[in-house]
C-alpha cells in the first residue's frame, strides 16, 4: 500500500466533514448518555451507507481499499463531532482487518459484511488476556473463560477474541460468532468515556466452534507489529478530540467577558488555549506523518512513539479546553467535558499508556539485537 | 472485580503518621488534638459504615437519570447529625467538625466520595456566608431548622448563591467586582428588599430549603452596597430553573435560581450595607468575602487533599490485584514509583491546607465561630441553656448587639493577617485541586480498563475531581490572587488585576 493520492485525500476529507455535520454534530451529547439512552445505530447505518465503514476493504469486499492515511483524516475530521462514533469505525477497522490478514474466504465473505466486529482494543497487544483458553477437541476448538471489557461487544454480531491454546503457552486470535450458544455478555459497561462505542464482559462457556474460526495461532507474537497499522488512526481520533476542544475553547473565550474585557485578552486563557493548540495543530501533521509511512511500509517507530506522544499530550490538553470554559466546560452542554473523558479513555487504546511506553522500550531493544 | 469502597487504606493509615504536625501541635495543645482526633475517627466510622454503601449506586443512578436528586445520600447526612457539624454544640449542632476538625474530615470525606463533599459542600458555603455576616439571629434560625429537620425525607440545608451567568470569576474577588457584568440588584422597599437576577452553578440549590443570596443595591458600586439575603422556597418571586448536567459531582446538584421581584422581608436579611451605614463598616463586604474565601479555599484543599488519595487509595487496592506480564503491578517497579509519585502529591496538598488552616487559624484567632471553640466552650451544658433562652436570644440578636459583634470581628483581623490567609487559602486550594486532577490522570492511566469502567470507582473521581480546578475562583484566579497578596504587596507600583 502506498501514501494516498491527494484527489482521494481531499474527496474522503469532504465526505467526513459533510458526515460529521450532519449525522454527528448535533445530537453528540444525546447519544453519550449510553446505556442510558438508544445506541447511535443510524449514523453508523448513515457511515455504511457512504463508505465509511469499509474504507479499508479492499474493492472486492465491498471497500474502496484506501490506505491509513486516508481513514486517520476520516478518523480526526469525525472525531472534532463525535469520538464515539470514530472509534466504533477504528475498533470495526481491526477487526476487519484482522479478518483479512487471517481469516479464510468463506469466514470473509460471511463477516465482513456484519453490522460491527467487537475488538479487544484496550488490552495492550505484548500481553493479551489470558482468561479464555480453546482446547483442541475434533476438527474444531471449545472455547471457555472470560475476556473482560470488549470493545462494541454489546453492539456487534462477531467478536476477534484472544485465547490460550490449550498445552501451550500460545495466545491465538478466533473470531466467535456472539449468537454461539454458551456465549453470554454482561450488561453494557458504563464508561468514563466514548459511551457511543460500547464495551462488554464476554463469557464464553465450552462453546464449540470449527478450526476455520481461528484466526491466528500466535497472535502474541504477531498481533503487536499488526497494530502498528493502527496506532496512526488512534492517534488521528486523539488528535481530533483535540482539535475539536480547541475549537470550541477558543470561540468561547472570544465570547466571554471576565475581569473587564473579553477572556481571550487574558494571557493566562491565551496560555491554556495555547497548550491545546499545541497538539491540535502540530498532531495533525504527526498522525499524518505516522500514516503515510506505515501505508509505504516503513519502520514503526514514528508510529508507536506518535500514538504515544498525541494520546497523551491530547488527555491532557482536553482538561484545559475545559478549564477555559470554567464551570461551563464542566457541564455537557459545549461538549467540552464529553471531549475530555473521550480522551482520556482514547489514551488506553492498545493497553495502558505507561505500559505503552515500556513495550515501546522492549521492541527497540529487540529490534536492536 | 469490583472495587469495594472499603477503606483499603486503613492497614497504613494512622493519624501520628499522616499528620506529624498535628502530634507536634498535641504537645502544646493537648485538649484540642484530642478533640480532633476523635472527631476524625468518628467521621470514619460514620464514612465507612454508612456512606459507602451509596458512593458507587447514586452516581449510577445520576447516570441512568440526570435529574435524580441524592435525597438518599443528604438523608444519611441528616440522620448522623453531618448537616450540623459546623454548627457549636451550645447553639445545637453536632459541632465535630469546626476549625482544624473542618479540614481533617473534609479530607476523609472526599478520600471516600469527592461527591459527598460537593452535596455538603453547598451546605458549608452556605453557612460560612452566614457564619461572616455574624448575624445571630438567622445563625440560629438555621442551626434551629437544621436540628428540626434532620431526620426528614428531605432534611434542611441551605446553599449560597454567588455566582451570576456572566460573572463568575469577577464575584470571586473583591478587586474585580467594579468590572463585573452583575444581572442581580436588590432593591429597597419598605418592609425589606426585592431581589431580581438569576444566579448560575448554584451547589445543592435543588436540595436546599433556604438560600443565601448574595446581591448588591446599586449594580454600579457592588461592593459598597452589599446585600447578603436567606431565601426560603416558596417565597413569590423566587423559583428554581435548571438542575446542571454536569461532568461529575453528581451528588450535589448545581442549580440556577431564579427571582423575579422576589421580597424578602427584613427579619430575613443577613447583611445589608445600609443597616450600619458608619464609615467604619464600609469594608464589611471585603470581610465577608475574605472570610468566606479563606475558609472555603482552605476546605477545598483539604477536599481535594481527600479526592487525590482517593484516587491513590484506589489505584493501590487495584494494584495488588490486576496483574501485568503474569505479576501483580505492586511487585513492578514501575508501577511503585507511579504508585509513590501519587502519594507525594497526596503529602503536598496535605502540607499546603494544613498550613493555611493554621494561617486562618491565627488570622481569626479571635473569631472561634471561624477556627473553633474549645472544648469546654463547645460542650458547655450551661451555655446551651443560655442559647435556649429567649431573653438571652433577644439580647445576642439585637440591632445594637450584630453592630458589636461586626465591630470587634473587623478590628480582630489585621491587614497583613487578611493578606496572609488570601494568599495561604488560594495556595491550598491550586496546589490540592492540581495535585487532585493529576492524581486521577495518573490512576486512570495507570490502570486501563480498571481505570476507565465505572464499577471500579476509579473513573467516577476523574469525573469529579475535574471541578476542583474551576470552582472557588479557577486556578487562574487564584494564582493571580496569591501573587496579589503575597508578592505585589512588597512590590511598589505592580498591579494585578
Amino acid at each position: 500500500m502506498g501514501s494516498a493520492d491527494q484527489a482521494s485525500l481531499a474527496a474522503f476529507r469532504e465526505t467526513a466533514q459533510r458526515f460529521a455535520q450532519k449525522e454527528l454534530k448535533t445530537r453528540a451529547i444525546d447519544f453519550d448518555r449510553y446505556p442510558y439512552a438508544e445506541f447511535n445505530a443510524g449514523a453508523v447505518q448513515a457511515a455504511r451507507e457512504v463508505g465509511l465503514l469499509q474504507v479499508l476493504l479492499p474493492e472486492a469486499r465491498g471497500g474502496t481499499g484506501q490506505g491509513i492515511e486516508v481513514f486517520s483524516e476520516i478518523l480526526f475530521f469525525l472525531a472534532q463531532a463525535d469520538a464515539s462514533i470514530a472509534a466504533i469505525l477504528l475498533i470495526n477497522a481491526l477487526a476487519q482487518s484482522a479478518l483479512l490478514k487471517w481469516g479464510k474466504p468463506s469466514l470473509q465473505e460471511k463477516y465482513l459484511s456484519a453490522k460491527l466486529l467487537a475488538f479487544p482494543v484496550y488490552d495492550s497487544p505484548a500481553n493479551l488476556p489470558r482468561g479464555v483458553e480453546a482446547e483442541k477437541k475434533g476438527g474444531g476448538y471449545v472455547l471457555k473463560g472470560k475476556l473482560e471489557y470488549l470493545a462494541l461487544a454489546p453492539v456487534a454480531e462477531a467478536a476477534v477474541i484472544p485465547a490460550v491454546l490449550k498445552g501451550t503457552e500460545k495466545v491465538a486470535f478466533f473470531l466467535v460468532d456472539l449468537t454461539t450458544p454458551g456465549i453470554s455478555l454482561s450488561a453494557p459497561i458504563l464508561s468514563l468515556g466514548l459511551r457511543g462505542a460500547p464495551v462488554a464482559d464476554l463469557e464464553i462457556g465450552g462453546s464449540e466452534v470449527s478450526a476455520d474460526y481461528l484466526l491466528c495461532p500466535d497472535a502474541g507474537s504477531e498481533y503487536p507489529g499488526f497494530t502498528m497499522r493502527f496506532r496512526p488512526a488512534a492517534a488521528a481520533l486523539a488528535v481530533g478530540v483535540a482539535a475539536g476542544s480547541y475549537e470550541t475553547a477558543k470561540a468561547y473565550a472570544q465570547e466571554r467577558y471576565q475581569a473587564g474585557k473579553i477572556i481571550i485578552e487574558h494571557e493566562l486563557i491565551r496560555l491554556l488555549l495555547s497548550n491545546v493548540a499545541v497538539i491540535a495543530e502540530s498532531g495533525r501533521a504527526l498522525f499524518g506523518a505516522m500514516a503515510r509511512a506505515v501505508d509505504e511500509g516503513r519502520e514503526e517507530l514514528l508510529a508507536e512513539t506518535g500514538l504515544i506522544l498525541s494520546t497523551e499530550l491530547a488527555s491532557r490538553a482536553v482538561s484545559d479546553g475545559v478549564q477555559v470554559l470554567g464551570g461551563y466546560g464542566y457541564i455537557e452542554d459545549y461538549g467540552q467535558e464529553k471531549r475530555m473523558r473521550d480522551a482520556k479513555q482514547i489514551e488506553s487504546f492498545f493497553g495502558p499508556a505507561p505500559v505503552k511506553r515500556l513495550e515501546l522500550l522492549e521492541g527497540i531493544l529487540r529490534r536492536e539485537k | 472485580m469490583t472495587y469495594k469502597l472499603n477503606f483499603d487504606q486503613d492497614e497504613r493509615f494512622d493519624f501520628d503518621g499522616n499528620f506529624p504536625s498535628l502530634a507536634v501541635l498535641a504537645k502544646y495543645k493537648p485538649a484540642m488534638v484530642k478533640r480532633v482526633r476523635k472527631s476524625w475517627e468518628d467521621e470514619r466510622n460514620f464514612l465507612r459504615e454508612h456512606l459507602s454503601p451509596l458512593v458507587l449506586s447514586e452516581d449510577l443512578k445520576h447516570a441512568q437519570n440526570p435529574d435524580h436528586i441524592s435525597w438518599e445520600m443528604l438523608r444519611v447526612a441528616g440522620r448522623h447529625g453531618r448537616l450540623s457539624q459546623y454548627i457549636p454544640g451550645f447553639m445545637g449542632g453536632l459541632g465535630n467538625s469546626l476549625g482544624l476538625s473542618m479540614m481533617v474530615n473534609l479530607e476523609e470525606q472526599a478520600a471516600l466520595d469527592c461527591a459527598f463533599c460537593g452535596m455538603m459542600g453547598g451546605h458549608g458555603l452556605g453557612l460560612a456566608a452566614v457564619f461572616m455576616t455574624f448575624n445571630m439571629r438567622i445563625l440560629q434560625r438555621v442551626a434551629d431548622q437544621i436540628a428540626a429537620h434532620q431526620n426528614d425525607e428531605k432534611p434542611y440545608v441551605i446553599d449560597c448563591a454567588i455566582t451570576e451567568p456572566t460573572a463568575g470569576t469577577d464575584v470571586e474577588e473583591v478587586e474585580l467586582y467594579p468590572k463585573a457584568r452583575l444581572m442581580c440588584q436588590a432593591k429597597r422597599v419598605s418592609g425589606g428588599a426585592v431581589l431580581n437576577g438569576r444566579k448560575v452553578f448554584i451547589s445543592t440549590g435543588h436540595m436546599a430549603t433556604d438560600h443565601v443570596v448574595i446581591m448588591p443595591f446599586d449594580q454600579r458600586d457592588a461592593v459598597n452596597t452589599m446585600g447578603c439575603f436567606l431565601v426560603s422556597n416558596g417565597t413569590p418571586g423566587f423559583s428554581l430553573g435548571r438542575m446542571e448536567r454536569k461532568m461529575g459531582q453528581k451528588a450535589g446538584s448545581a442549580s440556577e435560581l431564579i427571582f423575579e421581584d422576589c421580597l424578602v422581608p427584613e427579619e430575613s436579611i443577613l447583611l445589608a450595607q445600609d443597616q450600619f451605614p458608619e464609615e467604619k463598616f464600609q469594608e464589611q463586604f471585603r470581610m465577608l468575602l475574605h472570610g468566606v474565601l479563606g475558609i472555603t479555599r482552605t476546605a477545598v484543599g483539604a477536599w481535594s487533599t481527600g479526592t487525590a488519595r482517593g484516587a491513590f487509595d484506589r489505584a493501590l487496592y487495584l494494584a495488588k490485584r490486576i496483574k501485568h506480564k503474569g505479576r501483580t503491578l505492586i511487585h513492578q517497579q514501575w508501577a511503585q514509583a507511579l504508585l509513590t509519585n501519587m502519594h507525594i502529591n497526596v503529602m503536598m496538598a496535605r502540607g499546603a491546607y494544613l498550613e493555611s488552616q493554621f494561617a486562618l487559624m491565627r488570622g481569626f484567632e479571635k473569631i472561634p465561630l471561624v477556627t473553633g471553640f474549645p472544648p469546654w466552650i463547645s460542650d458547655s451544658s450551661i451555655l446551651a441553656w443560655l442559647f435556649r433562652q429567649n431573653w438571652y436570644r433577644k439580647f445576642l440578636h439585637s440591632r445594637w448587639m450584630h453592630r458589636q459583634i461586626l465591630d470587634y470581628a473587623r478590628s480582630s483581623i489585621s491587614e497583613d493577617q487578611d493578606a496572609r490567609v488570601q494568599f495561604m487559602s488560594s495556595l491550598a486550594k491550586v496546589v490540592g485541586s492540581d495535585m487532585a486532577m493529576e492524581n486521577c490522570q495518573l490512576a486512570t492511566e495507570f490502570l486501563g480498563q480498571a481505570g476507565l469502567r465505572h464499577d471500579q470507582g476509579v473513573e467516577k473521581i476523574f469525573r469529579d475531581a475535574k471541578l476542583l480546578q474551576i470552582f472557588e475562583g479557577t486556578n487562574q484566579l487564584n494564582r493571580l490572587n496569591i501573587f496579589t497578596h503575597y508578592l505585589a504587596r512588597h512590590l511598589s507600583g505592580v498591579e494585578v488585576f
